[in-house]
């Protein structure tokens, strides 16, 4: 008699068999376009939001090729001077305002954070619907600053030049401002939903890591959020009705509006990378075969690295003008978060030490994570120490920093998530193969892209010029060789997923041996999720998850009844 | 007697919708602590131009006292009073609720007449000196505070509406729950507000009465 035979049950696959589910999943049910616009499934928000900050990623993305390819040569290559200035703002308010920020949270967060606590929604599905609401005005008052003139400030919109440049600066900083609203709004449900609804036994140490990262990421957007929306609100002031807050000439002061955008925008680094390092923590663990090494430091680290956030926005003030003082303590508390950082990445090295490690595509992505994210890190000590800012400051050696971190952290991670949970979203799985050679490819074009651009930035080459000297040329070629590659691999990556939506193979409950609750439901999920109250244990106890050939997938062995 | 009424939560039309315990009351308190972000930001920035301002409040100008005193214990008033019908409706008392709740609607409503009244005193005053920060200021602080009160009222007419309508009982009263804590949140926010602009008017600048000609 084989064993495994009598041994899988329907409930092995999560309630019930996944074939007969097909017809009342999420996605199927209800059915029409009318019912995805009014829809208040976090799922399918999730999605709403996926394909809305895919778009951006893709516009930013063309914003980013125009930039690298004017800047091949020296002098006027494809476009001018001020056209260049424009790309090179929207490309970072697009990338960062539309794209990062809600990447991760947002869409990846909205699908499974509910899933991953064993709710059934978030505690206020209507509210969530119109953060996406929102994201879409916000969205495009954003973009209309491109027909309506442009933006060349930068992403930054520093004064006093933002008070007095002919662009359409008043149409993008509304559409940060109603963006502000989306992302605290999503930050108030997911703090709510995570003390709320967790189900019995989801104690808090029992929450998978994902969800304390996205806790940590929640209190950030709600408190650091409104300090943008007032600085917004008082430039758009500023430039209609000539009251000058943040003009010397009228009794301002301009670093004051520094003050305020970083007090926001440091924080809103973290709210892009916090999450990133939520979803490494699972995958790490999911693909080592192996329980996560040092949960509670992780956890904890998440709400450290929160609190620090708002502590240590002066650092990208030192030449401003700002007091001795001011720059020694900032200084002192940048290096701070170096320790809540390497907690977590000495963690996922000793969660790897001595597992079964599975180079899986996002395995892939999240060892390319560690490389990546490790160089952006180290390098923002360089940064954070005083004297050596000051020959750094504004260079691109900046540049290449912010990306790897944001880029070869959180992108990377988002990238990693976005290929981890696919099968569960989609209910179809990709080619593994080209998934694999996708993610070599971001791997070398993107070091191609930045890592010569920390040369040019320590020899000098500052950020944002239009031209420069023949010396940098080298460099500039490289790194945009490195971007084309990428492209290339953003293609590809799009070719096999929407290849895997149309004709891929039905993905089982749990390709990935995975142990936090989304893995206990069917791909795609129920449309309540789940339709008896979820078994919550530990989520990195791997002993009871089996791989079962005949539906190439993990399934659960002993484990009923004994939770 | 007929008053002690007890009402239910209404039906969903949608299972993810049911109210969970104690949600709505903390998603509140999300809020405020994100409008005290807000409100602090701005007082920073009140205080940043202001330490930095060599005479303030510039000759000519001075802060219009008497009507902000006015309006202070109008809303100090009104935070009494939705207290009170709060109060009421967690004894089941709906005539106290519906009494209660439109004194302090009123009373909302007259504290933004009094602002508005303020606003226009100050434009007076400036006139003295265009564009100058002191009166930019004190319209970004009080305009601030009073968009939330009208922000406030807006969802206030509906509770107001459902507890004419009888929606909520001994058991029952999120709205009423959620308009107290919002309301008693504007008033601490404007004794703050006020407290900052009086102690920052009095110092550096001389008070003297607008010149002559000054509207």
């Amino acid at each position: 008699m084989n064993v495994t035979d009598t041994s899988i049950t329907p409930a092995d696959l999560g309630g019930y068999a996944s074939r007969e589910a097909e017809s009342e999943n999420f996605l199927s049910y209800p059915k029409g376009i009318l019912s995805w616009l009014v829809t208040l499934d976090h799922k399918r928000i999730g999605i709403l939001y996926l394909i809305c900050i895919l778009t951006a990623f893709f516009i930013g993305g063309m914003f980013a090729l125009l930039i690298r390819t004017e800047l091949l040569t020296p002098g006027p290559t494809i476009v001018d001077a001020d056209t260049y200035n424009q790309l090179f703002t929207l490309h970072g308010a697009i990338m960062i305002f539309l794209f990062i920020i809600p990447g991760i949270p947002a869409a990846l967060g909205n699908f499974a954070l509910p899933l991953m606590l064993g709710a059934k929604d978030v505690a206020f599905p209507r509210l969530n619907l119109t953060s996406w609401y929102l994201w879409l005005i916000g969205a495009a008052f954003t973009v209309f600053s491109l027909v309506n003139g442009g933006a060349d400030t930068g992403w930054t919109f520093y004064t006093p030049y933002s008070t007095q440049t002919d662009g359409a600066i008043i149409s993008i900083t509304m559409g940060v401002f109603i963006l502000g609203f989306s992302s605290i709004l999503t930050g108030l449900n997911f703090l709510v939903t995570i003390h709320r609804l967790r189900p019995p036994g989801m104690t808090w140490f029992k929450m998978p890591l994902f969800l304390w990262a996205i806790y940590g990421t929640a209190i950030m957007q709600v408190l650091a959020t409104p300090v943008i929306g007032i600085t917004m609100l008082l430039l758009i002031v500023e430039r209609t009705l000539g009251f000058g807050i943040f003009d010397p000439a009228l009794g301002g002061d301009p670093v004051l509006f520094q003050h305020f955008f970083w007090f926001y925008s440091h924080p809103a680094v973290y709210i892009m990378i916090l999450p990133a390092l939520g979803i490494m923590s699972e995958i790490f663990s999911v693909f080592s075969r192996k329980h996560i090494f040092g949960y509670k430091f992780i956890a904890f680290s998440s709400i450290v690295l929160a609190i620090l956030s708002f502590l240590v926005w002066g650092h990208h003030m030192f030449p401003s003008g700002q007091s001795q003082l001011a720059n020694f303590v900032f200084s002192a508390l940048t290096f701070t978060v170096s320790i809540p950082t390497a907690i977590k990445m000495f963690n996922w090295l000793a969660t790897m030490y001595k597992g079964e490690i599975v180079l899986k595509t996002p395995m892939l992505y999240a060892l390319s994570f560690m490389f990546l994210f490790g160089i952006g890190g180290l390098t923002g000590l360089f940064l954070g120490a005083l004297a050596v800012d000051i020959h750094l400051h504004d260079t691109y050696f900046v540049v290449a920093h912010f990306h790897y971190v944001m880029f070869g952290g959180t992108v990377i991670a988002f990238l990693a998530g976005l290929h981890y949970w696919w099968p569960k979203v989609f209910g179809r799985m990709y080619n593994e193969t080209l998934g694999r050679i996708g993610a070599a490819i971001i791997f070398v074009g993107f070091n191609m892209t930045f890592l010569s651009q920390f040369v040019m930035g320590s020899q000098g080459m500052p950020r944002r010029y239009y031209n420069y000297l023949d010396e940098y040329t080298i460099y500039h070629h490289i790194s945009t060789g490195g971007s084309y590659l990428m492209a290339v691999g953003f293609f590809l990556i799009a070719g096999y997923l929407l290849h895997s939506l149309l004709k891929g193979k039905r993905a089982p409950a749990n390709p990935w041996g995975g142990n936090t609750l989304e893995w206990h439901v069917p791909s795609p999920p129920p449309y309540y999720n789940f339709k008896e109250a979820p078994r919550v244990g530990d989520p990195y106890d791997f002993s009871e998850i089996h791989w079962d050939e005949r539906i190439e997938g993990y399934v659960f062995r002993k484990a009923e009844g004994s939770a | 007697m007929s008053d002690q009424a007890t009402a239910n939560p209404p039906a969903v039309s949608d299972e993810r919708l049911r109210p969970i315990p104690g949600a709505g009351k903390l998603g509140m308190w999300v809020l405020l602590a994100s409008l005290t972000m807000l409100f602090g930001a701005s007082i920073i920035g009140y205080l940043v131009v202001r330490m930095k301002s060599p005479d303030w409040p510039p000759p000519g100008t001075k802060l219009t006292s008497t009507g902000l005193w006015i309006s202070t214990l109008v809303i100090a008033f009104s935070s009494l009073t939705q207290q009170l019908a709060f109060d009421g409706i967690k004894r089941g008392d709906t005539a106290a609720l519906k009494r209660y709740l439109s004194v302090t609607y009123a009373f909302g409503l007259v504290f933004l007449g009094f602002q508005t009244f303020n606003w226009f005193d100050m434009v007076g005053y400036q006139a003295a000196g265009a564009h100058n920060l002191f009166a930019f200021t004190f319209y970004m602080l009080t305009g601030l505070h009073a968009l939330h009160v009208f922000g406030g009222l807006l969802p206030m007419t509906i509770v107001l509406v459902k507890a004419f309508k009888g929606r909520y009982g001994a058991d029952y009263y999120p709205g009423p729950l959620y308009s107290t804590m919002y309301w008693h949140f504007l008033t601490v926010m404007w004794f703050i507000v006020f407290a900052i602009l009086f102690i920052g008017s009095v110092g550096s600048g001389s008070s003297l009465p607008p010149p002559e000609g000054a509207i």
